[in-house]
């Protein structure tokens, strides 16, 4: 296996999400920068436009260096390679013009000593703008080099769907791993500790992202070969699948010590040094694993990207995707983490629902510090679940995936994880004292989190008898 | 192994029991360290 691209394909397919995936955390911490009004994070923002501004250029010429190939392969419909190529033009343009706008803005932040709200507004809103045609581009770019999310669902055992969701999700966790560990990195270095605070909260979504990026994995590898797709070959598959497994808990181990230290600074107003250069360290180990899961995610079905040395797996028998299917299917190993799920389950609906009814107006006696005590127990709770979850759905994931209550169940753990970290960093609910309300928005995430996390329980229950 | 009832029963008791000390011993020690954290402080 070869990391390093050697030809223009691989290095387009590596650095064109860049500016689309990565945008969307750029954009996401330039909110955070304008509401919390933390000057350090929006400079680091203004810099990260510029950095993005300047993958353009890489982005385009691997582009152009592609073409040939691509104009070779008969799959690929000319008319939709030259409208990639159109927009893909304007997607950079964009990205430029973003990047120089962020620019100007980072010389007068120098110059001035202060950047004015309505500036990073308008950068903002030019780089929706150019969101928006990334990702036109992006999905331009996966029909031309995905031609089996045309197959009809009827033709597969799993819908094509589940694969197109995860070639778009995938980046997510992995892209947007990148931009948190860069931005963590400067948050370290300038001691700036919103900037840390938004580091360690994105290495929590990027975790909670895992989930489903792993989910949908599992789903595609059905629909990639039950029939089987000509060029992809469930051996390769699995081979990616064994990196995907020890990602996510790299993912895990990562967010989840990352929301350990938002949580102790919570109540003790100070970070450990120990604890963050600790998330580093294993942000570190996770990117790294990442990198050889996205790679082989790769090998799967870009065969322009593999080269004549590169020896790829031919038994789908060997690794220990198809060793964890064999033995969770034993009933000796099934129903112990069957059992560590609903007691997963107990704790984390337990917290919930003690938090959210202080939120709503229960117990207001107690202050809200009080029960913010509480979510270690359902933190827990969510990696004993992810953990044996995971191991579950290898029992029989064709079925559970093509399941119709598993969509709501795994949407809804999402919403569920976003919401428990609201509760984790949200200032006006820390705020809440002793006989005072909760404010309304937080009322309504205190019923959104009990009405998503009801969805999980009842559709994992579900599973079994639909 | 085999698959007895005695065996399932065995392995829900002895998983289920490891994975709630690890827990219990987490949410201790993190506790401990935010009580600790907040006693300095105080001072």
């Amino acid at each position: 296996m070869h990391l390093i691209p050697q030809s223009w394909a691989h290095w387009h397919l590596l650095v064109s999400v860049f500016p689309s995936v990565g945008l969307v955390f750029v954009l996401g911490l330039s909110v955070a920068a304008l509401v919390t009004a933390n000057k350090g994070m929006a400079r680091a923002c203004l810099a990260a436009f510029v950095l993005l501004g300047l993958l353009a250029i890489p982005t385009y010429l691997s582009g152009e260096g592609s073409m040939p190939g691509s104009l070779r392969d008969p799959k690929t419909p000319p008319d939709l390679l030259g409208l990639h190529r159109t927009i893909g033009w304007l997607a950079l343009l964009a990205t430029i013009a973003t990047g120089a706008a962020a620019a100007l803005a980072l010389a007068r932040l120098r110059r001035a000593g202060h950047l004015s709200g309505v500036a990073l507004k308008w950068i903002l809103a030019l780089g929706l703008v150019t969101l928006a045609l990334m990702a036109w581009v992006g999905e331009l770019g996966w029909e031309m080099d995905h031609h089996e999310l045309l197959i009809p669902p009827t033709e597969v055992s799993t819908a094509q769907a589940w694969s197109h969701v995860h070639v778009i999700l995938n980046h997510f966790p992995t892209i947007g791993f990148v931009v948190t560990l860069g931005f963590y990195v400067t948050a370290l270095l300038t001691d700036n500790e919103g900037m840390k605070r938004a580091g360690l909260a994105l290495f929590v979504i990027c975790a909670v992202l895992g989930v489903p990026t792993f989910v949908t994995g599992n789903a595609s590898m059905w629909a990639e070969t039950r029939p089987p797709v000509e060029g992809i070959s469930k051996a390769v598959i699995n081979a990616h699948r064994d990196m995907a497994l020890l990602s996510l808990f790299g993912l895990a181990f990562t967010g989840g010590t990352a929301w350990i230290e938002l949580f102790r600074y919570r109540h003790l107003g100070r970070f450990s040094n120990r604890v963050l250069y600790a998330v580093l360290g294993l942000g570190l180990v996770t990117l790294g694993i990442m990198t050889e899961t996205g790679h082989r995610g790769g090998q799967i079905n870009h065969p322009e990207i593999r080269l004549a040395t590169d020896i790829l797996p031919t038994d789908p028998t060997l690794g220990w995707s198809p060793f964890i299917e064999h033995q969770i299917n034993q009933v000796v190993w099934f129903v112990p983490w069957q059992t560590v799920h609903f007691f997963g389950f107990a704790l984390i609906f337990g917290t919930v629902l003690l938090v959210s009814l202080r939120v709503l107006g229960f117990a207001k006696s107690v202050p809200f510090s009080a029960m913010h005590r509480l979510l270690p127990l359902g933190f827990c709770g969510v990696l004993m679940n992810v953990f044996s979850g995971m191991l579950i759905l290898q029992a029989d994931s064709g079925r559970y995936l093509n399941n119709i209550t598993f969509v709501p169940k795994i949407a809804a753990i999402g919403i569920g994880g976003i919401a428990v970290l609201y509760f984790t960093l949200s200032e006006r609910v820390w705020a809440v004292g002793p006989g005072e309300d909760a404010p309304a928005s937080a009322k309504a995430m205190a019923v959104l989190i009990l009405l998503a996390w009801a969805t999980v329980i009842m559709g994992g229950r579900l599973l079994a008898y639909v | 192994m085999g698959n007895s009832n005695t065996d399932v029963m065995i392995m829900v008791v002895a998983i289920v029991a490891c994975v709630l000390t690890l827990v219990v011993v987490g949410v201790y020690f993190l506790n401990r360290s935010v009580d600790k954290g907040s006693r300095e402080r105080q001072r």
